[in-house]
């Protein structure tokens, strides 16, 4: 399933791009514009976000302030550690939950160039959101039964850039 | 409490403990409208889908897979040898190719870890086996990278444009300037340095040379063009602008200089689309963040306090600075840019101050983060690949963040050195 999540990630990423390099690419060699390209590359990119939201959360690569834990022993990063992963959870938990009442609401509304039904772009939200709280959960298990080998999220970011 | 307080302590206390920006933010505001407001939790979907849906944010990972089919296609060799045409002659000929190459791979690039991490890699053995010292090269690696995200195109221009509405095109303009500005004022550190330490010259190249450089960096070097001259000719949008940049990147690495494999292609969507996903996320909780702000009214808030207080915007900018430069010890700059910016931009107004000068001025700020204790990425990278301890690399980079300040104070009270090009074109 992680191997899927990536492979969807990279290759809406890649029609993103495609899709608003077509735009231009009309619009000028072939002298007619596009009415469909600008929105759907909006929409594909919401879901590249809750997508890439999920494998994030997965890689541990979301953005944070590191400066009080690095000063804290070992010991008590563990602790705190899982208070945060907690947190995560709770949080995109609910994020979930008022995502697809958002889904459910907009089953009715249609988009102006593409005529799709919104509710397929809203509902990248609960499911990028559910799958991060899925992701955090195994994390949380595996490290409460001991299994400690992650590595410092600074090195991590570090081989990341190169 | 009243939501704010339970906001402010909330998001601080969260952050401290080390949660992610993003999810720090998102929990104190859902806290905040639980328990200090009647508003039903829908809203918090709501303010954090709505601006997601957006397409100016759009050339946010189109300029950086830009950058990324860049770094790993081999430009960063090829930019190497041209900048030594021009400056390797000079003493402490490599330091100067260094901040040449980073000039000109800012116009490609849009980030400046990226930079760091590509110029780095390669610069830095070459620097300590000319019998540079680590350090040294290591602290000028960072501190050269900081022109990235000011030369265009910058990812930072992007994020402050699309959240504050104002014209991406004349933040790029705006920037060029000030970057080269800031390469000059390196140059100069670096030279003294070098001249101290008795830096050797490069040798210099053959014109036969001298040509095969030239037209082997050329692709390279016409993207800036391409992107800058397309915004401003109206050709097309800053966005539309970062997915050709991007098209095009991709061409030149896989078709011309070939080294980019396609089998490299996934794994940089892939990191392309992480990041773009852990900063837009940060922008959607911040947008929550900053809806509840001004329905208690801060921005107000802080507009009449301030003014009460000072009606000079030579005062005002000096505060902001500071305030700024303090924060980056803190924090780090994307979710510092993207946090403060609509905070800050009714004062902005307030003032009378231009928001392109503001916010060249604001993410020149941010980046200077980037390159000194405790938090600088740019540190903990040049750190790694040149094996250099924090200690050795913060005693060599003062001199250039020093340097790096004067050109923060110029680009703050000689506002056409970043309006000047804006204004000219148009824009």
């Amino acid at each position: 399933m992680n191997a899927g999540a990536e492979l969807v990630l990279w290759i809406l990423v890649a029609l993103t791009i495609i899709v608003t390099f077509i735009q231009v690419i009309f619009r000028y060699g072939l002298d007619s514009s596009l009415s469909w390209s600008e929105e759907l590359a909006r929409y594909l990119f919401v879901w590249v976000i809750f997508l890439g939201t999920s494998v994030a959360t997965r890689r541990r690569q979301h953005i944070f302030v590191e400066i009080l834990v690095a000063l804290l022993p070992d010991a008590r990063r563990v602790w705190i550690d899982s208070l945060g992963t907690i947190v995560c959870i709770i949080f995109f938990a609910i994020f979930a939950y008022v995502g697809w009442a958002l889904t459910l609401n907009a089953w009715q509304q249609y988009s102006t160039a593409l005529d799709i039904r919104i509710a397929w772009v809203y509902a990248a939200a609960p499911l990028g959101a559910g799958l991060s709280v899925l992701h955090l959960l195994v994390g949380l298990l595996q490290r409460l039964c001991g299994d400690n080998n992650r590595s410092s999220p600074t090195i991590t970011a570090i081989e990341n850039v190169e | 409490m009243s939501a704010l307080e339970i906001l402010v302590f909330a998001f601080l206390t969260l952050l401290f403990l080390g949660i992610p920006v993003a999810i720090s933010m998102g929990i104190a505001s859902i806290a905040a409208i639980a328990f200090g407001t009647n508003l039903p939790m829908v809203v918090v979907g709501q303010r954090m889908l709505a601006i997601l849906d957006s397409f100016p944010f759009l050339a946010l990972p189109f300029f950086v897979a830009a950058g990324m089919f860049m770094d790993r296609g081999g430009i960063t060799r090829r930019l190497v040898d041209f900048a030594a045409i021009f400056v390797g002659r000079i003493t402490g000929g490599l330091a100067q190719v260094l901040i040449g190459t980073n000039l000109v791979m800012s116009g490609v690039s849009g980030a400046a870890t990226a930079d760091c991490a590509a110029t780095g890699s390669v610069l830095i053995p070459a620097m300590t086996r000319a019998g540079y010292s680590a350090a040294f090269a290591s602290a000028l690696t960072a501190a050269a990278a900081t022109v990235g995200p000011i030369i265009p195109p910058s990812i930072m221009f992007v994020i402050y444009g699309a959240i504050t509405n104002v014209s991406i095109g004349s933040l790029f303009l705006g920037g060029v300037v000030p970057g080269l500005l800031m390469g000059l004022y390196l140059m100069v550190a670096a030279y003294v340095i070098s001249k101290r330490r008795g830096y050797p010259k490069m040798l210099t190249p053959s014109g036969r040379e001298m040509t095969r450089i030239t037209v082997d960096a050329l692709p390279a070097l016409i993207m800036p063009v391409i992107v800058l001259g397309g915004i401003v000719g109206g050709v097309f949008t800053p966005t539309e602008a970062g997915a050709v940049a991007a098209a095009y990147c991709f061409f030149i690495s896989t078709c011309i200089y070939r080294d980019l494999k396609l089998s490299d292609v996934p794994s940089l969507l892939l990191s392309t689309g992480i990041l773009t996903a852990t900063v837009m996320l940060i922008v959607s909780a911040a947008s929550l963040v900053g809806w509840i702000l001004a329905r208690e009214r801060v921005p107000d808030l802080l507009v009449n306090s301030f003014t009460n207080w000072t009606s000079s915007p030579i005062v005002f900018l000096a505060c902001i600075n500071i305030f700024l430069l303090l924060l980056g010890f803190f924090f780090e700059a994307v979710s510092l840019l993207i946090l403060v910016t609509p905070v800050i931009m009714p004062l902005v107004y307030t003032f009378g101050i231009d928001p392109v000068h503001f916010g060249v001025m604001m993410v020149l700020n941010l980046t200077l983060a980037l390159i000194h204790p405790p938090i600088g990425m740019n540190m903990f990278i040049v750190c790694a690949i040149g094996k250099v301890s924090v200690r050795d690399y913060t005693r060599e980079v003062i001199p250039f963040l020093i340097v790096l300040i004067f050109a923060l104070i110029c680009v703050i009270y000689i506002p056409s050195l970043v309006l000047y090009l804006p204004h000219l074109l148009g824009s």
